[in-house]
């Protein structure tokens, strides 16, 4: 082993990176593609046991310490988190303009140590997993920013799929938030969520009210961390309707979640029990403002 | 990859792989965590701040210093922490006290005087048997009083 420049070790059989600055990182990534990014670490040491060590490995790419990626920026219309910021510090000052659901969300990661090292970024990008603060965010129409070497664009996180949209060249940077808070809210977690795939739900709801009016509802569920129930021809049939709302609303919403076919093919009859009745009490909640 | 760093004021030089953590550089008398980060036995600092051993990689570590319980005793706080726990009970099982000192330091470090919302959301991950929620909270309080007296005079 030896260092053989700042931030860039070497090893007998692999390499870690740990650049400075943005620019570095994505040098390193147009140079080594098959880098694997590490923001804080926590999934990927879940997932990589030394003992699986055997034979030639991809490079890591170590991006906690990257000043770009560990800045919070706040404007009038949106909240914008670098990929590194961890989510402690999220906590420390995201009362003041992060909407309270995401706050929500984001406190039940973990026990409090955990959150020093667990990064958002790394949320959104682990493999094959829709973790609570993640469902919370996609309902909020967050979009991500995406940078390679002299290039960046911005998707919505819906759309993104780390397999099929994240070319190896390329890494998250930013998180961007719509900075729109949410009269009526609710999030409620079933199990534990992390690591994915164990028996957990997680059910977000979030509704906007002008007088007597819903004018925005928006609800979706996460079974195991991985099945994703969100209707949004079923959130528009709601858009416009008048408070309060009657008992055929409510009857034909859990039909409507139960007959989906996500639901159907992959949620539990107790998830699915669990999914329609937050959701229809948090319909029955709305009140005129 | 070799790390240099300070465990506990001795400085170390340790061949890691990227996928090892802090555990690999306390020693393997330490690796008995559950890996998923939900024990809380694997609690260490590292630099100021407490995080999970086994849920932080090793190379995290480089040019820092790790404080595992067993150094914590070179620090002021450590002394108002044990104070405080002897007074409440708590510092009774081998078991659960480190990291309960460690947690206590963790939530004394982000706070001159702890919410009581942290608190809660500090002592709700407390599963042990031996580590009485109440008695932690009480704890805590406890410990900022006298590092408050410590520091400025008054509690």
């Amino acid at each position: 082993m030896g260092i053989r420049k700042t931030g860039e070790i070497e090893l007998s059989r692999k390499e870690i990176y740990v650049p400075d600055t943005l620019a570095e990182v994505l040098q390193i990534k147009k140079r080594r593609p098959d880098a694997v990014v590490w923001a804080g670490g926590t999934h990927m040491l879940q997932q990589n046991a030394p003992e699986a060590d055997s034979g030639p490995r991809p490079p890591v790419l170590a991006i906690h310490g990257v000043r770009e990626l560990r800045r919070l920026v706040r404007s009038d219309t949106h909240v914008d988190i670098g990929a590194c910021v961890p989510i402690g510090r999220l906590l420390e000052v995201g009362e003041r303009f992060l909407p309270v659901i995401i706050m929500e969300t984001i406190a039940g990661i973990g026990p409090p140590p955990l959150q020093n090292t667990a990064t958002l970024g790394g949320a959104v990008c682990c493999p094959d997993c829709i973790l609570p603060p993640v469902l919370a965010l996609r309902i909020m129409d967050t979009r991500i920013e995406i940078r390679r070497h002299g290039n960046s664009r911005w998707i919505p996180l819906t759309s993104f799929r780390r397999e099929t949209n994240l070319d190896p060249s390329e890494i998250v940077t930013r998180i961007r938030i719509p900075n729109r808070q949410w009269p009526f809210r609710l999030s409620r977690t079933f199990g534990r969520p992390y690591p994915p795939g164990g028996e957990s739900l997680a059910v977000m709801a979030v509704a906007a009210v002008d007088r007597q009016i819903i004018t925005n509802l928006r609800f979706a569920a996460v079974y195991r961390s991985r099945h994703l129930l969100r209707n949004r021809e079923l959130e528009a049939a709601f858009v416009g309707k008048r408070l309060p709302l009657n008992d055929r609303d409510g009857r034909e919403l859990e039909a409507a979640i139960a007959q989906d076919p996500v639901v159907r093919e992959t949620f539990t009859p107790l998830a699915t029990h669990r999914t329609v009745h937050v959701i229809t009490r948090f319909i029955e909640r709305i009140k005129p403002v | 990859m070799i790390v240099h760093c300070r465990v506990d004021g001795v400085t170390t030089a340790t061949e890691t792989a990227p996928e090892h953590s802090l555990m690999h550089l306390i020693g393997d008398g330490q690796e008995r965590s559950c890996r998923d980060g939900s024990c809380l036995r694997c609690l260490v600092m590292l630099g100021e701040r407490v995080v999970l051993g086994c849920k932080t990689p090793a190379y995290r570590a480089q040019g820092t210093e790790i404080t595992t319980p067993n150094g914590l005793d070179q620090r002021p706080e450590y002394h108002d922490v044990m104070k405080a726990f002897r007074k409440v009970g708590l510092a009774e099982c081998v078991e659960t006290e480190p990291y309960l000192v460690l947690l206590a330091f963790h939530i004394l470090s982000e706070s001159e005087t702890p919410a009581e919302s942290a608190l809660h959301n500090l002592s709700r991950h407390l599963n042990d048997r031996c580590s009485n929620r109440e008695d932690f909270e009480r704890a805590v309080r406890i410990a900022a009083g006298l590092r408050r007296r410590r520091d400025h005079g008054h509690s």
